[in-house]
């Protein structure tokens, strides 16, 4: 019991009791367990305050739960108020006394048992603090870690696809520069996690990725390995991971011999002179990220000329120079900073209300913008050319007007602002026509296509992002159209100005209008590049990011979901489908159905069914992830036997049910290994002198096909070797000769328990390393494997998958009074035997002649004790099923009918139960028990044997 | 979290007797009458089809399906080695919840009949009588007296002693 148990014991209460209902008697069941285990850890540890509290507020519960509460409701307020405070003291780690406990608990702090156990543990906390199985740094906040490590799984898989992408095409540099990306985003946060030799390592591989070189990609695959360790330590899933040096080593000795050829590596190659210091990736990293806040403040303060109360904008162009300043300090850019930190001051004034965002304060804000801007590329300019950090004369004077204007003094702040010519009263084409600038049917054109009512994009901004104008100038248009009489169009004030020409503004209406484009246009004033001087960048930006564009507004979103509250979800959905199953085939309804009733009913059914379908379909995930370790697994398999091997995967977005998709990763790697290390011919003179390609060939594939999933793998090595697998055979005893066996019943004796392991028959066919356990794990996902090959060619092995492994198709059977499920894909036939068919084998039982073969005949009366059951096999049905390529038969009493099976577990109590996999709910709403064939025959040999032993 | 409930309820079972005193559900066996802590108890449902499940003792009556979700549900008479009798309209299944190894299960236990809820003061609590070491009875917390009736107050994750569980991780073998 750590604090970190109760810590979520507290946060679980803290969410129930939000829905919690004064009637609601399981949810306050919990919390009462809850409060109890929290005060019996509090007494454990010597906190008397927190046992207390959490004691008197089992009480207060338990009064609910028995009606004796006068005010249920306000017990529960109280209850939370307890919450609020323990968890002020538990996880936030504060002191008791700065708690407020709610009255009538008798507990304040200066209460005996607070103060008593104050001066013995100072400040009463080694709470707070949570103690995790490895080297976490103390100060994180356990929520923010949690979320970081549970993100590093698809980071990681990610860095792996690119590091084996970047093998393959090593010239291609949007993979590398991706890759730097992805290391330089997990530096960043490990580093502010405090995770040092995360930080570290990925520092390393950055400047190896970057150095220009071709990228060490073992040394990176043992990063990413290393890291995955890491991750899992720190999620108390592993011990922790070797020390990081080896990796970093490794790293180095990759980059080095390219390193050595240019110059060296990062950080000593940086010229003396530059004065730019600390983390440049972070530094890199801060310039993108700030160009993005700059850019929204742009758009936002533009929202703003308009709407200057607008809340959310104002909120946003503060957090905008919160966050810049907040970085630049980090890094010790102290111009940025204090640029930032004053207009981050002024826009703090306006988000109070001390002072309204409108005329000289808007301009003294757009100047900050500006400014940073400017000092933003200054450091750019220094990360890219290695040149000292240019300063910004004119900082100094906008510091200046920024304070006066967050101090109320517009006087001087007016000054700067650019003198606009007003032309109160005009219309914008008087002015055209005044100006001589444009015809008037252009102006009567452009006027026309304002007055469209499509996108409603602002021309201010259409025209800054065509480099037209500057935001400056737009800015002081917007402030001249707002002037009082007849309200202007901004275009029209633009033109006035003399800053744009008339036909620039018609095009820009155009463009307004014109509903193709809108995105683009978006994202250019988003990328806010648009004031001014910066067009020319905002152009190039454009040209260089239109794809990331269509990318960044198709992303689809989506929810993280606790899979538990997933899981309950299709249990519920399963719920409603067998209730709605019970309605619809109830006797009652069908006795008096009306047609009405009957359409009611049937759309009941259609909507059950499709939610059916959607649940079903939230628990599929693409096979991708698992394929991609396949491709690593080849790649290190091929390096290590030194073999070539083209590794080819189709299908990767096949969607299976996750839990398959778990399940179905030890098999494969057990199947790749050995088409790899075993299929494929060890030299490639062989191949060649077979008349085969050099490179040896493993496809992975996945596939739908009638109403299941495939996966294959497939070599284009030497195949089988029948011959050397029938000799095996027959040496072990399992087969006679091979004359009567065809080759599918030849090869499936490769899944035979420790076929394998003789060394022989490996060193001959190489197949069958743990083919058992490959064909165990697929069969308890209950999947079927087949393995095709021919000699000299290569083999396929191919995996049947069921969509899903919540629902089977099941035939319904009868023994006794008893009913049981047998799947319907181990079933092979279902016969009546005539008396004559059936021998009794001495003290083995009986045997059944089918077909010419003897198989055994087990009685599941017998088998489960099923008092009423037919004893006759002539009288009752025979079911013959196939487990693991033997067949029996199991006599029951009547066949009744084949349905779609929701599996059910039965539970802790009743696992393992010989021959029973689970239960199901049947449709009159009772249990029906799903039978496992493997099991069941394990059971009758077990009783046929212990008989035998008996007998002797 | 569940460890420190059940260590936390250990703690309480062997304190003092007086930690014990509550509500109890009152129920019928064999004419002598239990409690159950409340706070132990899901629900009350009228007896109904349990579809038996082979190979389990006898005291284990099936399964049943409790609005989706597959229960088991244990005999009380026959796990306490009471006589079997035929189930009458007053028959039920109470659901608990119980810990077991870390996790909650909910099971079923058929009783007689259900009484009422009785609120079991201090006083009233004595330490359960020992019967010898040839008994197990470990699931007796205490006795409740009220009025002239003694009550039997049940340790619920107890009733499922070592021997079910046990039992399962056997069968698993």
């Amino acid at each position: 019991m750590s604090e970190n148990t109760i810590a979520q014991t507290l946060e679980r209460i803290a969410e129930s009791l939000v829905f919690c209902e004064p009637n609601d008697m399981t949810a306050l069941a919990d919390l009462h367990t809850g409060f109890t285990a929290i005060g019996d850890w509090g007494q454990e540890t010597g906190q008397e305050v927190v046992a207390r509290a959490a004691k008197s507020t089992a009480g207060i519960i338990e009064t609910v739960i028995l009606e004796e509460s006068k005010d249920p409701k306000r017990s529960l307020e109280t209850v939370s108020e307890v919450v609020a405070a323990l968890q002020g003291l538990i996880r936030d780690g504060r002191d008791a006394a700065e708690v407020t406990f709610p009255g009538g608990l008798g507990i304040g702090a200066p209460e005996t048992g607070a103060s008593a156990e104050a001066p013995q543990s100072p400040g009463g906390q080694p709470t707070g603090r949570i103690t995790h199985p490895t080297t976490l740094p103390a100060h994180i906040d356990t929520a923010i870690f949690a979320d970081f490590l549970s993100r590093q799984g698809s980071v990681l898989e990610e860095f792996e696809e690119l590091a084996l992408t970047i093998e393959k095409r090593p010239d291609d540099a949007t993979n590398i520069d991706a890759l730097r990306r992805v290391l330089h985003s997990v530096k960043g946060e490990s580093a502010m996690l405090g995770l040092g030799d995360v930080e570290r390592s990925c520092h390393i591989a950055e400047d190896a990725v970057s150095s220009g070189a071709t990228p060490p990609v073992d040394a990176l695959l043992a990063l990413k390995d290393w890291l995955a360790h890491s991750f899992a330590s720190y999620s108390g899933m592993e011990a922790s991971p070797g020390p990081v040096e080896t990796v970093i080593e490794r790293l180095q000795a990759g980059a080095q011999p390219e390193a050595l050829r240019q110059s060296p590596p990062a950080p000593e190659q940086l010229p003396a002179s530059k004065p730019l210091e600390g983390d440049l990736g972070l530094m890199g990293d801060f310039v993108a990220e700030a160009r993005e806040h700059l850019e929204a403040a742009d758009v936002n303060l533009l929202t703003l000329e308009t709407d200057p109360k607008n809340e959310e904008a104002i909120n946003a162009v503060f957090r905008a120079f919160h966050t810049i300043k907040g970085v630049a300090g980090f890094l010790a850019l102290d111009d940025i900073k204090s640029c930032a930190h004053e207009a981050e001051n002024l826009l703090d004034k306006v988000r109070k209300g001390e002072l309204d965002l409108v005329g000289p304060v808007v301009d003294v804000t757009f100047d900050a913008v500006d400014a940073l801007k400017r000092l933003i590329g200054h450091v750019a300019d220094a990360l890219g050319s290695g040149n000292d950090l240019q300063g910004e004369p004119s900082l100094p004077a906008l510091v200046a007007a920024i304070q006066a204007a967050a101090s109320g003094d517009l006087s001087s702040v007016a000054s700067r602002t650019p003198a606009v010519a007003p032309h109160p009263g005009k219309r914008l084409g008087e002015i055209l026509v005044e100006t001589g600038a444009a015809s008037k049917d252009s102006v009567s054109e452009a006027l026309e296509a304002q007055r469209h009512p499509a996108p409603k994009k602002r021309i201010g901004d259409i025209l800054v992002e065509e480099s037209r104008v500057s935001r400056s100038q737009v800015q002081a248009a917007v402030e001249v159209s707002q002037q009082p009489g007849p309200p202007h169009k901004v275009g029209e004030v633009l033109v006035a100005m003399g800053s744009v020409s008339p036909s620039d503004v018609g095009e820009a209406l155009e463009a307004q209008e014109n509903p193709e484009s809108p995105r683009l246009g978006e994202l250019l004033v988003r990328s806010g590049q648009a004031a001014a001087r910066d067009v020319a960048l905002a152009l190039r930006s454009q040209s260089a990011a239109p794809a990331q564009a269509g990318q960044a507004v198709q992303v689809k979103e989506s929810v993280k979901v606790d899979a538990d509250r997933l899981d309950r979800l299709l249990d519920t959905i399963g719920e409603l489908v067998i209730a709605e199953s019970m309605v619809c085939q109830s006797e009652e309804l069908q006795d008096g159905i009306t047609p009405q009733l009957s359409r009611q009913l049937g759309q009941l059914d259609k909507i059950t069914r499709e939610l059916q379908e959607m649940g079903t379909s939230l628990r599929m995930v693409p096979v991708r992830t698992t394929f991609q370790k396949m491709a690593r697994l080849v790649r290190d398999l091929a390096k290590k036997s030194g073999k070539q091997v083209e590794f080819v995967m189709t299908g990767e977005d096949t969607e299976l049910d996750k839990t398959v998709v778990d399940k179905i990763s030890d098999p494969l790697v057990h199947m790749v290994r050995n088409s790899v290390d075993h299929g494929l011919e060890s030299t490639t003179d062989e191949r060649v002198a077979a008349g085969k390609p050099a490179t040896g060939r493993v496809e992975l594939r996945a596939f739908h096909k009638g109403g299941a999933i495939y996966i294959e793998i497939e070599d284009d090595g030497r195949g089988l070797n029948r011959d050397a697998i029938v000799a095996k055979g027959i040496e072990r005893g399992l087969i006679r000769d091979a004359d009567q066996l065809t080759d599918r019943e030849i090869y499936n004796l490769v899944f035979e328990p420790g076929f394998s392991t003789a060394k022989k028959i490996t060193d001959v066919s190489g197949r069958g390393v743990g083919m058992d356990v490959v064909k165990r794990n697929i069969e308890s996902l209950r999947g079927q494997i087949e393995i095709t090959s021919h000699p000299g060619q290569g083999s396929r092995f191919s995996i049947r998958l069921p969509l899903t492994l919540a629902i089977i198709d099941g035939m319904v059977v009868r023994a006794g009074r008893e009913r049981y499920i047998i799947p319907t894909l181990s079933i092979i036939r279902s016969i009546r035997p005539a008396a004559g068919d059936i021998t009794t084998v001495v003290k083995r039982g009986e045997m059944l002649r089918l077909q010419e073969k003897l198989i055994p005949l087990f009685r599941l009366n017998r088998l489960y004790d099923i008092a009423d059951a037919m004893s006759d096999p002539t009288e009752a049905v025979v079911v013959v099923v196939e487990d693991e390529g033997h067949q029996v038969g199991i006599v029951l009493d009547e066949l009744l009918g084949q349905q779609q099976i929701v599996i059910k577990p039965l539970g802790e109590l009743m696992r393992g139960i010989p021959g029973v996999s689970g239960g199901a709910v049947m449709p009159d709403g009772s249990v029906g028990l799903i039978l496992d064939v493997g099991g069941l025959v394990r059971l009758a040999n077990a009783e046929v044997s212990e008989t035998v032993a008996g007998n002797n | 979290m569940q460890d420190l409930a059940t260590e936390a309820r250990n703690t309480a079972a062997s304190a003092a007797l007086d930690t014990l005193a509550g509500k109890y559900l009152t129920f019928e066996l064999d004419n002598e009458v239990y409690g159950l802590g409340i706070l132990k108890v899901q629900e009350i449902i009228g007896m109904m089809n349990v579809t038996r499940v082979p190979k389990t003792p006898d005291y284990v009556r099936g399964v049943i399906n409790l609005r989706g979700k597959v229960i088991p549900v244990i005999d009380l008479r026959l796990k306490f080695g009471m006589s079997a009798e035929q189930d009458t309209e007053r028959t039920c299944i109470i659901v608990v919840q119980i810990a077991h190894a870390g996790s909650v299960l909910t099971t079923g236990l058929i009783v007689d009949q259900v009484s009422e809820v009785l609120n079991i003061n201090a006083d009233q609590i004595e330490a359960p009588p020992a019967f010898g070491s040839s008994l197990d009875t470990d699931f007796i917390m205490a006795m409740g007296k009220v009025g002239q009736k003694v009550i039997m107050l049940l340790n619920a994750d107890k009733i499922l002693g070592s021997g079910e569980l046990a039992l399962a991780s056997q069968l698993a073998q």
